[in-house]
């Protein structure tokens, strides 16, 4: 993972995406016991084009210059990790990238999503397995309540979090 | 009642154990993790595998990711 992440530093110093930060499962097993999943989720803040159209498409061809360009259900292999490249799609993600964390995995350096963010992506998915992931990161990450109930009201995901936790 | 007693607070204190143990893998570096999860990818590919699921490990063998370490760790699998 070091060396897909050096690569990531590399694209965003290059300007191919102006921001990145790990997200999913990766980001929460950050906080968490590990547990099983086979790719990494990325989440990139990509430039702007022209017509204002979200495409990865400059960002594949770019890691194709590098030389990866094997694909495998969604995911690009680089250094032998399946990364599965995410556009900030909504306002959420743009916040959770703008705010992710910064790291040092190992001695390079890396930026993983804030747990209350994973929290409040988990809630706004709504998948059986984001549940999960509401449930542990409540049990094991050392969430900061505020931070997180200001993250819920901005985003209108109160209710869930209720729902889901009560 | 003092059997089930007994057999209650044997049981309490595996879990109490237990609950330790998750927090403790919880509160391992990042890197030891990412070892962790690459062990189990290769535990669960096998079985995934022989289902007619095709996955794989990440081959970061050359990254010194893996780690006889890790296979230590018995991660729990979600």
């Amino acid at each position: 993972m070091k060396r897909a992440l050096k690569v990531l530093n590399e694209m965003e110093r290059d300007g191919v995406f102006a921001r990145y930060a790990v997200g999913g499962a990766m980001a929460a097993i950050f906080y968490v016991e590990p547990f099983l999943t086979f790719d990494l989720d990325v989440f990139v803040v990509l430039p702007q084009t022209s017509g204002g159209l979200l495409t990865l498409a400059p960002l594949y061809d770019a890691l194709r210059f590098r030389g990866y360009s094997e694909q495998e259900n969604e995911c690009i292999m680089i250094e032998g990790v399946p990364v599965q490249f995410l556009p900030a799609y909504n306002s959420l993600i743009e916040e959770a990238l703008k705010e992710a964390q910064a790291i040092m995995y190992e001695d390079v350096p890396a930026r993983v999503l804030r747990a209350e963010h994973l929290v409040a992506i988990s809630l706004q998915t709504g998948r059986t397995k984001d549940r999960e992931r509401v449930r542990i990161l409540r049990e094991q990450a050392k969430l900061d309540q505020n931070f997180l109930a200001d993250v819920l009201k901005r985003h209108q995901l109160e209710d869930k979090w209720k729902l889901w936790t009560e | 009642m003092e059997a089930v007693d007994g057999v209650n607070v044997e049981i309490d204190r595996i879990f109490a154990a237990k609950e330790q143990r998750r927090q403790a893998l919880a509160r391992l570096p990042f890197p030891e993790k990412v070892r962790a999860v690459i062990e189990l990818q290769k535990m669960a590919a096998t079985i995934l595998r022989a289902r007619g699921k095709m996955v794989r490990s990440w081959n970061v063998s050359a990254t010194n990711e893996e780690s006889p370490r890790a296979s230590r760790l018995s991660p729990t699998k979600k």
